[in-house]
């Protein structure tokens, strides 16, 4: 599972769970939710993303009837059983537009799979999602989930980190696979040569002065 | 002076040679990486562990993990085939988990932990410590020597009764009741639908009312469920608290499953919505729990039309009949939509995985044991609810037989062929073997004839449209000053009918006694109700 889905999983799951029975029961709500958001995978794996979650009035109501108290609409971002890790999360509402704008990293979403392979697991397994752009840097993907009550359209952009190439997606795997070279710091094992070769320069030069 | 200048020449010379070398091994030996990979690691887990619920945390989809192990290379080359496992003590295996072929440094991998629990969880009925362990393998160079680093973390495992409504921190509450209530999926796992013990008696409940298939029709649903809860009252199931858990230091509430409340014969509304919609769900029937504020009922909706019916399940108490019930239903559910409520769908929440965990396996013999009636009239009995002889005797003439009611004391001169259901305490039906014509006699304690007229069109029209044709006077019994109200009847089915209700007071009982008919040829079926109507008889 991919932090967005995830996310957008959490959002959607706290939305609707208000109105469950009225959906069971009446005339079904359509809520609708647009979200975009930029997945900025880092050298080491984790990621720094940026999201804004729009809704139509009518859903931006309902969320706020969800969340009387604004502060505290941000753990929707971390429900405790969050299968990703979340950190440095900022969360802004702005209520003009109706929107959620959040930014956060998560940790550990590339995972090396040995020399320089990376690998990062967009969906889960047999989930549909569609790539629709492509460059040798990234990857865009939107998503649509009509469900009981409520459509959300998703638009993914995920940016390798610099440095990276030979990006890739497999459709069975859902899985986003790059290349980053890893090189090793070697230390300064040899350095202390260079600088003991100087010092004995000078240490030659100071002796050749000197007046025995 | 010669001897000098060789001297400081010579020196000098040594050093800028040793220099160069130095030069050399910088410039062509190869340096050696410095410093180590170093495993660091933070693992978060629940503050409990729902015993009832145990199944659901091997479910990869339902997201329950019992550990988040967030594990970092805090050191200054790579770890190699990092492979963390876990275990519950005392509760599973080891696991078998992902090994990360390389860690570089400053480097994050989130691993989740989903164990599979034992059913020895079931066992415990108080909060119990157990701890979860994590051990690490690891290596520090691609095919060097394995390191391990174990740790583990203290987590305290719930009674199996034990249900905690809400595991979100108080500090991110919104004090709503949807945050209040937040575990409420959970609660699908105290529906025991195909538990063996509630089969039976759902089986025993739909016998009375003639053994219906639920599924087919409305009719036969409300038919079903109404025998399900005739038993029910039958066995004297009583509205009772139960401790409200607080040893889990939570809002939390002891819950009861289904058998446990046919047992002991009490739980309380939310035990009682439970083993409700549980019978109902082992009929076929979709059934539900509604929570709000303070108080949980069932609602189960019906195959046809997708009418819900709501059931008040804490009339069992009252020894209610099941219109009560239902009329009771309709009005908490009026006001649960007033405000906050929550529906807890068993049978998807079932599906998805949020199942009941594994019952001790009951002897054959379970009802004698516990007392339990799967009959209105025996205390045990393997045998169905419905019966042509139950509760009657004296075979009078060929065809005819009397049932006798002892208190009150009444009695009814019916043909043989017809079937005695009892319905609830107070209430006797007499039906035709077509179930097209019936008697019904209920009575109540200190109730007028005007009220139980009040019951019984309220009873009717929960299955059609009624519509008293006249009212008139007449002495039942010859003694007793009855209301006579005849009826056209038109059932939710579409078939019409007939019928005639008298209401009287005698002695300290108020009295219904209405007989009906929906078969087509209506004059001829009300003639031999009319036939058997002279026959019923009040007083001793």
């Amino acid at each position: 599972m991919t932090m967005n889905r995830a996310l957008l999983l959490s959002v959607s799951l706290i939305l609707l769970s208000s109105s469950v029975f009225a959906l069971e029961t009446e005339n079904p709500v359509s809520l609708e939710m647009n979200e975009k958001s930029t997945i900025n995978i880092l050298s080491n794996g984790d990621a720094r993303v940026n999201e804004q979650i729009s809704f139509t009035t009518s859903a931006f109501n309902l969320f706020k009837q969800q969340y009387p108290n604004l502060n505290t609409y941000a753990r929707i971002f971390k429900p405790e059983n969050q299968p990703i890790q979340i950190e440095d999360l900022d969360v802004d509402v702005d209520e003009f537009n109706n929107e959620i704008i959040a930014s956060y990293t998560v940790k550990g979403v590339a995972v090396n799979n040995g020399d320089s392979l990376w690998g990062v697991a967009v969906a889960p397994v047999g989930q549909k999602v569609t790539l629709s752009a492509e460059t040798a840097e990234s990857l865009v993907f939107t998503y649509t989930d009509f469900a009981a009550g409520y459509n959300k359209i998703i638009t993914t952009t995920i940016n390798a980190p610099i440095g990276a190439y030979n990006l890739a997606f497999n459709k069975e795997s859902n899985v986003m696979s790059y290349q980053l070279d890893y090189f090793e710091d070697t230390g300064l094992g040899n350095f202390y040569f260079l600088i003991f070769g100087l010092l004995l320069l000078v240490a030659s030069v100071v002796n050749f002065k000197l007046k025995y | 002076m010669i001897h000098k200048i060789d001297l400081r020449n010579i020196v000098s010379g040594f050093l800028v040679l040793l220099a160069l070398f130095c030069f050399l091994i910088f410039a062509f030996l190869p340096s050696e990486p410095m410093g180590e990979g170093k495993l660091s690691y933070e693992m978060l887990t629940p503050e409990h562990i729902v015993s009832a619920t145990y199944k659901i945390y091997s479910n990869e989809k339902l997201g329950q993990w019992v550990a988040k192990t967030i594990i970092s290379n805090t050191g200054d080359r790579p770890l190699y085939n990092v492979k963390p496992q876990y275990n519950v003590a005392g509760y599973s295996d080891w696991s078998e988990t992902q090994t990360y072929p390389m860690l570089l440094p400053g480097s994050t991998v989130v691993d989740l932990y989903y164990p599979i629990l034992s059913s020895d969880l079931t066992n415990l009925t108080s909060p119990t410590p157990s701890k979860i362990n994590v051990k690490f393998t690891y290596s520090k160079n691609k095919d060097g020597e394995e390191k391990e680093l174990t740790g583990s973390k203290s987590v305290s495992i719930l009674g199996v009764h034990d249900f905690i409504f809400s595991s979100i921190p108080p500090e991110e509450s919104t004090g709503s009741f949807y945050d209040v209530a937040s575990n409420y999926p959970l609660l699908a796992a105290w529906a025991t639908p195909s538990d063996p013990v509630i089969m039976k008696f759902a089986d025993a409940g739909n016998a009375l009312a003639g053994g219906t298939a639920a599924r087919l029709s409305d009719e036969d649903a409300i038919r079903s469920l109404e025998g399900m809860w005739t038993l029910s009252v039958a066995n004297d199931i009583a509205y009772k608290t139960e401790p409200e858990a607080f040893w889990t230091g939570k809002f939390s509430q002891f819950i009861k499953y289904p058998r446990d409340v046919l047992k002991e014969k009490s739980g309380t509304c939310i035990d009682t919505a439970l083993f409700f919609a549980s019978l109902a769900l082992s009929q076929g029937l979709d059934a539900y729990v509604i929570l709000m504020p303070g108080h949980a009922f069932p609602v189960v909706r019906l195959p046809e039309s997708g009418n819900i019916v709501i059931i008040e399940s804490t009339q069992l108490n009252e020894h209610a009949s099941f219109q009560t019930a239902l009329e009771v239903g309709e009005q908490v559910f009026n006001n649960a939509m007033q405000g906050p409520n929550i529906l807890v769908d068993i049978k998807s929440l079932q599906i998805a995985g949020i199942t009941p965990p594994q019952l001790e396996t009951l002897p054959e013999n379970v009802f004698e044991q516990w007392n339990v009636k799967d009959t209105l009239t025996q205390t045990h009995s393997t045998s169905g609810g419905q019966s042509n002889t139950d509760g009657a005797s004296d075979i009078v003439g060929e065809n005819m037989r009397v049932y006798q009611n002892a208190n009150p004391e009444w009695a009814i001169t019916y043909p043989s062929d017809w079937v005695i259901h009892h319905a609830v305490e107070g209430e006797v039906l007499v039906q035709s073997p077509d179930t097209k014509s019936e008697f019904l006699v209920s009575w109540e304690p200190n109730e007028t004839k005007e009220n139980m007229r009040t019951y019984v069109e309220a009873a009717l029209s929960t299955v059609g449209y009624v519509q008293s044709t006249s009212v008139s006077q007449e002495n039942i019994s010859n003694y007793y000053n009855g209301v006579v109200v005849t009826y056209n009847f038109q059932a939710f089915t579409g078939e019409t009918g007939k019928g005639v209700g008298k209401y009287f007071e005698a002695g300290n009982y108020g009295f219904a006694f209405l007989y009906d008919t929906l078969n087509p040829n209506t004059q001829t079926a009300m003639n031999e109700l009319e036939d058997i109507a002279v026959t019923f008889v009040v007083g001793a």
